[in-house]
Protein backbone atom coordinates (compact mmCIF):
# COMPACT_ATOMS: atom_id res chain seq x y z
CA UNK A 1 0.00 0.00 0.00
CA UNK A 2 2.52 2.47 1.01
CA UNK A 3 5.05 1.35 -2.00
CA UNK A 4 2.05 1.80 -3.98
CA UNK A 5 1.30 5.11 -2.91
CA UNK A 6 4.89 6.36 -2.98
CA UNK A 7 4.89 4.82 -6.69
CA UNK A 8 2.72 6.88 -8.14
CA UNK A 9 4.00 10.16 -6.98
CA UNK A 10 7.73 9.34 -8.29
CA UNK A 11 8.21 10.09 -12.59
CA UNK A 12 7.44 7.26 -14.17
CA UNK A 13 10.14 7.51 -16.43
CA UNK A 14 12.93 6.43 -13.76
CA UNK A 15 10.88 3.20 -12.62
CA UNK A 16 11.67 2.01 -9.21
CA UNK A 17 13.64 -1.36 -8.57
CA UNK A 18 13.25 -2.90 -5.53
CA UNK A 19 16.43 -3.85 -4.96
CA UNK A 20 18.51 -0.81 -5.63
CA UNK A 21 17.71 3.07 -5.13
CA UNK A 22 19.84 5.00 -6.92
CA UNK A 23 19.65 8.99 -6.43
CA UNK A 24 19.80 10.56 -9.68
CA UNK A 25 19.34 14.32 -9.14
CA UNK A 26 18.67 16.94 -6.48
CA UNK A 27 15.56 16.01 -6.78
CA UNK A 28 15.75 12.91 -5.02
CA UNK A 29 17.33 14.33 -2.58
CA UNK A 30 14.50 17.09 -1.69
CA UNK A 31 12.29 14.13 -1.30
CA UNK A 32 14.44 12.13 1.25
CA UNK A 33 16.40 14.65 3.36
CA UNK A 34 12.82 16.14 4.49
CA UNK A 35 11.34 12.70 5.69
CA UNK A 36 14.71 11.63 7.56
CA UNK A 37 16.52 14.07 8.61
CA UNK A 38 13.86 15.85 10.97
CA UNK A 39 13.66 12.25 12.70
CA UNK A 40 16.95 11.97 14.90
CA UNK A 41 17.11 15.87 14.79
CA UNK A 42 13.80 15.73 17.20
CA UNK A 43 15.29 12.70 19.17
CA UNK A 44 18.58 14.58 19.96
CA UNK A 45 17.41 17.70 20.72
CA UNK A 46 13.15 17.69 20.93
CA UNK A 47 12.28 17.16 24.27
CA UNK A 48 14.93 19.79 25.71
CA UNK A 49 14.90 21.96 22.71
CA UNK A 50 11.16 22.55 22.18
CA UNK A 51 10.83 25.62 22.82
CA UNK A 52 7.32 26.40 21.71
CA UNK A 53 5.18 28.31 24.01
CA UNK A 54 3.55 26.10 26.46
CA UNK A 55 0.10 27.33 28.34
CA UNK A 56 0.88 29.41 31.45
CA UNK A 57 0.80 27.06 34.87
CA UNK A 58 -2.64 27.18 35.95
CA UNK A 59 -2.43 28.62 39.96
CA UNK A 60 -3.86 26.30 42.18
CA UNK A 61 -5.79 27.57 45.21
CA UNK A 62 -3.56 27.93 48.18
CA UNK A 63 -4.20 26.12 51.23
CA UNK A 64 -5.94 28.59 53.74
CA UNK A 65 -3.47 29.95 56.45
CA UNK A 66 -5.72 30.35 59.18
CA UNK A 67 -5.51 27.50 61.60
CA UNK A 68 -8.77 25.42 60.99
CA UNK A 69 -11.65 26.16 63.75
CA UNK A 70 -11.92 24.46 67.06
CA UNK A 71 -13.85 21.55 67.71
CA UNK A 72 -15.35 23.49 70.58
CA UNK A 73 -19.13 22.45 69.40
CA UNK A 74 -17.65 19.05 70.29
CA UNK A 75 -15.62 19.49 73.50
CA UNK A 76 -17.03 16.24 75.44
CA UNK A 77 -18.58 17.44 78.92
CA UNK A 78 -15.83 17.74 81.50
CA UNK A 79 -15.28 15.21 83.86
CA UNK A 80 -17.10 16.45 87.41
CA UNK A 81 -15.64 16.51 90.97
CA UNK A 82 -17.74 14.54 93.72
CA UNK A 83 -19.08 16.03 96.82
CA UNK A 84 -16.18 16.38 99.56
CA UNK A 85 -15.74 13.57 102.25
CA UNK A 86 -15.42 15.70 105.68
CA UNK A 87 -15.27 18.91 107.18
CA UNK A 88 -12.62 21.85 105.64
CA UNK A 89 -9.96 22.69 107.53
CA UNK A 90 -8.63 26.14 106.34
CA UNK A 91 -10.37 29.62 105.89
CA UNK A 92 -10.78 31.45 102.77
CA UNK A 93 -9.00 31.15 99.89
CA UNK A 94 -7.80 32.91 97.03
CA UNK A 95 -7.06 30.49 93.92
CA UNK A 96 -5.48 31.91 90.66
CA UNK A 97 -6.01 29.72 87.57
CA UNK A 98 -3.64 29.96 85.23
CA UNK A 99 -3.48 28.09 81.72
CA UNK A 100 -0.80 28.29 79.49
CA UNK A 101 -1.52 28.60 75.89
CA UNK A 102 1.66 28.48 74.39
CA UNK A 103 2.89 27.32 71.16
CA UNK A 104 5.15 24.99 73.49
CA UNK A 105 2.28 22.94 74.73
CA UNK A 106 1.70 21.87 71.34
CA UNK A 107 3.07 18.13 71.56
CA UNK A 108 0.45 17.44 74.00
CA UNK A 109 -2.57 15.56 72.68
CA UNK A 110 -5.53 14.22 73.81
CA UNK A 111 -5.29 10.45 73.76
CA UNK A 112 -7.47 7.67 74.87
CA UNK A 113 -5.86 6.18 77.76
CA UNK A 114 -7.49 4.38 80.58
CA UNK A 115 -7.72 6.64 82.89
CA UNK A 116 -5.84 4.90 85.77
CA UNK A 117 -2.32 5.49 83.27
CA UNK A 118 -2.81 9.10 83.89
CA UNK A 119 -0.12 9.01 85.82
CA UNK A 120 -0.96 11.74 88.27
CA UNK A 121 1.03 12.37 91.69
CA UNK A 122 1.51 14.86 93.31
CA UNK B 1 -1.41 27.03 65.32
CA UNK B 2 -3.45 23.79 66.14
CA UNK B 3 -4.23 23.59 69.42
CA UNK B 4 -2.77 21.23 72.14
CA UNK B 5 -5.81 20.70 73.67
CA UNK B 6 -8.38 20.08 70.83
CA UNK B 7 -11.36 19.02 73.31
CA UNK B 8 -10.51 21.59 75.93
CA UNK B 9 -9.59 19.24 78.63
CA UNK B 10 -7.97 22.40 80.55
CA UNK B 11 -10.25 24.69 80.33
CA UNK B 12 -13.39 22.37 81.13
CA UNK B 13 -12.08 20.46 83.67
CA UNK B 14 -10.09 23.45 85.21
CA UNK B 15 -14.25 24.51 85.39
CA UNK B 16 -15.19 21.41 87.00
CA UNK B 17 -12.97 22.68 90.13
CA UNK B 18 -14.89 26.29 89.64
CA UNK B 19 -18.33 24.72 89.91
CA UNK B 20 -17.05 22.62 92.76
CA UNK B 21 -15.77 25.35 95.18
CA UNK B 22 -19.15 27.25 93.95
CA UNK B 23 -20.96 23.96 95.31
CA UNK B 24 -19.05 23.28 98.39
CA UNK B 25 -16.54 25.95 99.02
CA UNK B 26 -16.51 29.06 101.27
CA UNK B 27 -18.42 32.32 100.62
CA UNK B 28 -15.42 33.86 101.14
CA UNK B 29 -13.82 31.82 98.40
CA UNK B 30 -12.50 33.71 95.47
CA UNK B 31 -10.97 32.65 91.89
CA UNK B 32 -9.08 34.49 89.05
CA UNK B 33 -7.75 33.42 85.65
CA UNK B 34 -4.94 34.10 84.02
CA UNK B 35 -5.08 32.37 80.14
CA UNK B 36 -1.36 33.51 78.78
CA UNK B 37 0.83 32.54 76.09
CA UNK B 38 2.24 36.00 74.40
CA UNK B 39 -0.26 38.21 75.66
CA UNK B 40 -2.19 37.72 78.91
CA UNK B 41 -5.64 37.79 79.67
CA UNK B 42 -7.17 37.76 82.59
CA UNK B 43 -9.79 37.76 84.81
CA UNK B 44 -9.61 39.24 88.04
CA UNK B 45 -10.58 37.28 91.71
CA UNK B 46 -14.21 37.10 92.11
CA UNK B 47 -16.39 35.30 95.00
CA UNK B 48 -16.81 31.76 93.04
CA UNK B 49 -20.21 31.17 94.18
CA UNK B 50 -22.76 33.06 91.75
CA UNK B 51 -19.71 33.98 89.49
CA UNK B 52 -19.07 30.07 88.34
CA UNK B 53 -20.08 31.12 84.62
CA UNK B 54 -17.92 33.88 84.64
CA UNK B 55 -14.88 32.07 86.27
CA UNK B 56 -15.78 29.33 83.21
CA UNK B 57 -15.49 31.89 80.31
CA UNK B 58 -12.20 33.34 81.37
CA UNK B 59 -10.75 30.01 81.44
CA UNK B 60 -12.21 29.10 78.25
CA UNK B 61 -10.86 31.79 76.55
CA UNK B 62 -9.11 29.76 73.74
CA UNK B 63 -8.45 33.29 71.43
CA UNK B 64 -5.01 33.72 72.78
CA UNK B 65 -3.19 30.27 71.41
CA UNK B 66 0.27 29.78 70.45
CA UNK B 67 3.50 31.68 71.23
CA UNK B 68 5.81 31.46 74.04
CA UNK B 69 5.55 30.94 77.62
CA UNK B 70 6.46 34.00 79.38
CA UNK B 71 6.28 33.07 83.17
CA UNK B 72 7.89 36.42 84.39
CA UNK B 73 5.22 38.62 83.13
CA UNK B 74 2.09 36.28 83.70
CA UNK B 75 3.34 35.22 87.84
CA UNK B 76 3.68 39.30 88.08
CA UNK B 77 -0.12 39.62 87.54
CA UNK B 78 -1.06 36.72 89.51
CA UNK B 79 0.77 38.02 92.59
CA UNK B 80 -1.10 41.65 91.40
CA UNK B 81 -4.14 39.42 92.10
CA UNK B 82 -2.98 37.57 94.76
CA UNK B 83 -1.47 40.74 96.62
CA UNK B 84 -4.59 42.86 97.17
CA UNK B 85 -6.05 40.62 99.81
CA UNK B 86 -4.04 39.51 102.99
CA UNK B 87 -6.77 37.63 105.05
CA UNK B 88 -7.07 34.96 102.31
CA UNK B 89 -4.68 31.66 101.62
CA UNK B 90 -3.13 32.68 98.22
CA UNK B 91 -3.41 29.50 96.00
CA UNK B 92 -1.89 29.53 92.33
CA UNK B 93 -2.61 26.74 89.87
CA UNK B 94 -0.45 26.76 86.95
CA UNK B 95 -1.42 24.44 84.23
CA UNK B 96 1.85 24.14 81.75
CA UNK B 97 4.20 22.27 80.40
CA UNK B 98 6.62 24.51 82.60
CA UNK B 99 9.29 24.93 79.68
CA UNK B 100 9.54 29.10 80.51
CA UNK B 101 10.45 29.66 76.52
CA UNK B 102 10.29 33.41 76.43
CA UNK B 103 12.94 34.71 78.24
CA UNK B 104 16.34 35.59 78.08
CA UNK B 105 17.67 34.07 81.25
CA UNK B 106 17.68 30.50 81.95
CA UNK B 107 15.65 28.06 82.22
CA UNK B 108 16.12 27.78 86.10
CA UNK B 109 16.39 31.19 87.00
CA UNK B 110 13.36 31.99 85.14
CA UNK B 111 11.45 29.57 86.94
CA UNK B 112 12.93 30.72 90.36
CA UNK B 113 12.03 34.76 89.63
CA UNK B 114 8.55 33.69 88.38
CA UNK B 115 7.65 31.74 91.62
CA UNK B 116 9.81 34.36 93.78
CA UNK B 117 7.50 37.15 92.68
CA UNK B 118 4.37 35.46 94.48
CA UNK B 119 3.03 36.88 97.80
CA UNK B 120 5.22 34.93 100.75
CA UNK B 121 2.80 32.21 101.54
CA UNK B 122 1.66 31.32 98.21
CA UNK B 123 0.66 27.96 97.63
CA UNK B 124 1.53 27.03 94.03
CA UNK B 125 0.63 24.11 92.93
CA UNK B 126 1.62 23.14 88.95
CA UNK B 127 -0.41 20.38 86.67
CA UNK B 128 2.53 19.57 84.38
CA UNK B 129 1.58 18.36 80.80
CA UNK B 130 4.09 15.65 80.21
CA UNK B 131 3.45 14.37 77.15
CA UNK B 132 6.69 13.10 75.30
CA UNK B 133 8.08 13.66 78.69
CA UNK B 134 9.07 17.31 77.48
CA UNK B 135 8.56 18.59 81.23
CA UNK B 136 11.35 16.25 82.55
CA UNK B 137 14.31 18.65 81.70
CA UNK B 138 12.69 21.13 83.77
CA UNK B 139 10.98 19.04 86.29
CA UNK B 140 14.46 19.72 88.99
CA UNK B 141 14.08 23.44 88.36
CA UNK B 142 10.14 23.39 89.64
CA UNK B 143 10.88 21.15 92.51
CA UNK B 144 13.39 23.20 93.77
CA UNK B 145 11.30 25.91 93.50
CA UNK B 146 8.99 24.97 96.96
CA UNK B 147 6.25 23.73 94.80
CA UNK B 148 3.08 22.98 96.87
CA UNK B 149 2.80 20.15 94.49
CA UNK B 150 3.18 18.64 91.24
CA UNK B 151 1.14 16.87 89.47
CA UNK B 152 2.15 14.79 86.26
CA UNK B 153 -0.46 14.51 83.64
CA UNK B 154 1.58 12.35 81.37
CA UNK B 155 -1.72 11.60 78.59
CA UNK B 156 -4.26 14.83 78.57
CA UNK B 157 -7.29 12.50 78.74
CA UNK B 158 -11.01 13.25 79.98
CA UNK B 159 -10.48 12.97 83.62
CA UNK B 160 -6.89 13.91 83.50
CA UNK B 161 -7.28 17.75 84.72
CA UNK B 162 -10.05 17.04 87.09
CA UNK B 163 -7.76 14.57 89.15
CA UNK B 164 -5.45 16.92 89.67
CA UNK B 165 -8.18 19.43 90.71
CA UNK B 166 -9.30 16.55 92.98
CA UNK B 167 -5.61 16.49 94.25
CA UNK B 168 -5.11 20.09 94.83
CA UNK B 169 -8.57 21.15 96.39
CA UNK B 170 -8.15 18.05 98.68
CA UNK B 171 -4.62 19.48 99.75
CA UNK B 172 -6.24 23.01 100.10
CA UNK B 173 -9.17 22.26 101.49
CA UNK B 174 -8.03 19.22 104.15
CA UNK B 175 -11.16 17.46 102.51
CA UNK B 176 -11.28 14.85 100.50
CA UNK B 177 -11.92 15.43 97.18
CA UNK B 178 -12.31 12.94 94.53
CA UNK B 179 -13.42 12.79 90.65
CA UNK B 180 -17.29 11.41 89.65
CA UNK B 181 -18.47 9.99 87.26
CA UNK B 182 -17.47 10.06 84.04
CA UNK B 183 -20.08 11.64 81.74
CA UNK B 184 -21.54 9.02 78.84
CA UNK B 185 -20.24 10.13 75.51
CA UNK B 186 -16.69 11.31 76.84
CA UNK B 187 -13.76 10.18 74.84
Amino acid sequence: MGGRLLASTLPRRQPLRATRHRVRSWRDVLLIVPLVVPLPLWAAFGPEGDDTPRPAPVATPAAPTTAPSLPTSAAPPPVPLAAPVGPRSTGDMTAVVMIDQSASDAHQRSERVPLGRSGLGC
Amino acid sequence: MRTSDPNAFRSAEAGSAVDWLGAHGRSGDEVGVIVFSDEIRALDPVPVRGNEGRVKSALADRSNLGGGTPLGPAFDRAASMLGRRAAATPVVVLISDGVPNATFVSQRTAIEEAVRALPSGTRLHLIAMNGQRVFEPVRSHWESAGLAGIHLVDHLQAGAISSAMAAILSAETGQAVAVGAIPAGTP
